[in-house]
């Protein structure tokens, strides 16, 4: 699997997942991002809050002290009226500064200091209005006069207000700075979400691409498979026909030579003389001969249409009831036949019954002129399989000639010697090709022959 | 060949040395005495339903048509329909011969009311007693409608 591969094929469910949480913490810095910016604004309207009071502390201040020097100067009948409001909204104004700067203790400190400076000012002035309000001269050039403690007061109330005018545009400062770097996070957030998603989009359809091509593949694959079956039925039908024909029309002649030379010997064969008779003795002899050869060649061609229909064999009773059915051919003769336990093949068991009736009637075949003939079948475990044998001690055959033992209609053998249509041992090889064996044989001239085959093992349990 | 004799047999056939077999085994069994073998299905027809070179034979019908399928001009299948879809001549036992062991042939020829279905034994000895059987049996066993 290449890398690319592997990405796709895991790259696509952790892209998602990447832009996932790239897209959550995106969701939440700038929810953090949004309150920060109502806190500031929050400290605008503080800081605003903060100078309004202060000034509003500063002109009931002097409102105070405006309407106690006229009465100091002016006398009785001017109302103090004012000048006690003021006096009364003062404490009002600095507890309300100390809540608004509660979080800062050098500003909580300063207004603290401004209240004492105030309340020096309120005493002096409250203890001079109950010398005049008694009658008393009052000099209005008194030390305590003429400004009290206003320029201090004064001093103190602009440096609260420049204290939290420094401390908005420090907080601004903070923020913008903090703002930017958000919109670095946002952008590149979503810019590094887009991708991935687009990377794993793109891979989707990568994949998508490449199984709607392997589907179509398959399909194609599929289709042109099925044509293959179909031809392949349609050309085993075909040759099914062929052989049918082959088979009759051949022997429809077959039959009228037969037929013919018979109709001769029975009615005319009084009428021949023996070189006659003879003559006709060939022609049907050799309509016969080509009569088994039509068999023969069609069962060839039939055994390798036949579908394979493989089970477990049980090679012993097989081999076994092939023998029983040979026995009557046997009869006059002296054939001892030894039949080893053998263990079950793997295939198709009428087709491989054809291997040993085809390797045993062989076998009584060229042992036919031996006075005691010897035939043994055995086997041997292979791996995954198990070769069979069957040895005999009969004509044998030289080995310069192997290569045209399992030729279809090759003989190793005169016809006078061995009857045959070299047909069986072809239907052997082609039977055990089948199964994806292997066939071979070892022998000499009158010294017997052992044919060899190959077959997939079977179970030992389950029969067939 | 008389016209004027009875026909028991009706051999259609166009292989002449399967006729001459045929009418072999028959004689054996003394079946072919009143045999008449005709090499198509056209002159079959026609000797059937007395026309043309049979136009003026005398009408006596055989009593078994033993019918060849493959044949030139009218195969046998089509003398099948002819004689089968006459109201005169389908009471006639028809036996098809035939090499044709196909499974459509012996259908069509079943569908179409054929009496018996023998495909020709390639073997001669074979093929000699399955003419004999078949001819004693549809001559000798088998009893047919009056006319």
């Amino acid at each position: 699997m290449t890398f690319i591969q592997k990405l796709s094929k895991y790259g696509v469910a952790a892209a998602f997942w990447i832009a996932l949480i790239t897209l959550s913490i995106i969701t939440v810095v700038s929810y953090t991002a949004h309150n920060q910016a109502y806190d500031n604004w929050r400290w605008v309207e503080h800081t605003q809050q903060v100078s309004l009071e202060i000034e509003e502390l500063t002109s009931l201040y002097l409102s105070a002290k405006v309407t106690w020097r006229n009465f100091i100067s002016a006398g009785k009948n001017i109302d103090l009226e004012a000048y006690e409001s003021a006096v009364n909204a003062i404490p009002l104004k600095i507890t309300s500064l100390q809540t608004l700067v509660s979080d800062h203790p050098q500003q909580q400190q300063r207004i603290k200091t401004l209240s004492n400076l105030l309340d020096g000012d309120i005493a002096v002035i409250g203890a001079t209005v109950s010398l005049k309000a008694g009658g008393r001269f009052v000099d209005p050039s008194a030390p305590f006069a003429p400004d009290l403690n206003w320029q201090k007061i004064k001093h103190l109330a602009d440096i609260i207000q420049n204290e939290e005018k420094e401390l908005l545009t420090r907080r601004s400062l903070e923020l913008k700075q903090s703002t930017a770097r958000l919109v670095l996070i946002i952008i590149t957030g979503n810019v590094a979400g887009l991708g991935i998603l687009t990377l794993a989009f793109y891979f989707l359809q990568r994949e998508v691409g490449q199984r709607k091509i392997a589907q179509d593949a398959l399909t194609a694959s599929e289709h042109h498979f099925r044509l293959l079956a179909e031809s392949e039925q349609a050309a085993n039908k075909e040759l099914e026909s062929f052989s049918y024909s082959v088979s009759h029309d051949l022997r429809s002649p077959l039959r009228a030579i037969n037929g013919f030379a018979r109709i001769l010997h029975e009615d005319y064969a009084d009428k021949l003389d023996d070189e006659g008779r003879r003559l006709l003795k060939v022609i049907r002899d050799n309509s016969n001969r080509m009569g088994i050869l039509i068999d023969d060649l069609l069962e060839f061609s039939r055994l390798g249409r036949k579908p394979l229909a493989a089970v477990n064999v049980d090679m012993t009773a097989l081999v076994q009831g092939v023998n029983d059915e040979f026995q009557n051919e046997c009869h006059g003769r002296s054939v001892q036949v030894i039949i080893h336990p053998l263990l079950p093949a793997y295939g198709d068991p009428s087709l491989i019954r054809q291997i040993w009736v085809n390797l045993l009637s062989n076998a009584l075949k060229f042992t036919s002129h031996i006075d005691s003939a010897f035939i043994e079948i055995g086997m041997q475990e292979g791996n995954g399989t198990i070769i069979y044998y069957v040895k005999d001690n009969g004509a044998g055959f030289d080995m310069r000639y192997y290569d045209k033992l399992f030729g279809i209609f090759h003989r190793l053998h005169r016809d006078n010697e061995f009857p045959g249509t070299g047909v069986g041992l072809a239907i052997v090889q082609r039977v055990i090709l089948r199964h994806h064996g292997k066939v071979w044989a070892e022998g000499k001239p009158n010294q017997g022959a052992t044919f060899f085959f190959e077959l997939p093992q079977g179970s030992k349990d389950e029969r067939a | 060949m008389s016209e004027l004799e009875m026909v028991e047999i009706l051999l259609v056939e166009d292989n002449s040395s399967d006729a001459e077999l045929t009418v072999r085994a028959l004689k054996k069994s003394n079946l072919a005495n009143h045999l008449i073998w005709l090499k198509d299905g056209a002159e079959a027809l026609d000797f059937l339903f007395c026309k043309e070179s049979h136009a003026g034979r005398l009408s006596g019908q055989p009593k078994l048509i033993m019918l060849d399928l493959k044949m030139p001009k009218i195969d046998g299948i089509e003398v099948l329909r002819r004689v089968k879809g006459d109201e005169h001549l389908k009471t006639i036992p028809i036996v098809v011969m035939t090499s044709s062991r196909e499974e459509k042939d012996i259908v069509e020829s079943y569908k179409l009311g054929v009496n018996s279905y023998v495909v020709k034994p390639v073997d001669f000895q074979q093929f000699h007693d399955a003419i004999s059987s078949t001819g004693l049996y549809w001559m000798l066993m088998n009893k047919v409608p009056e006319k």
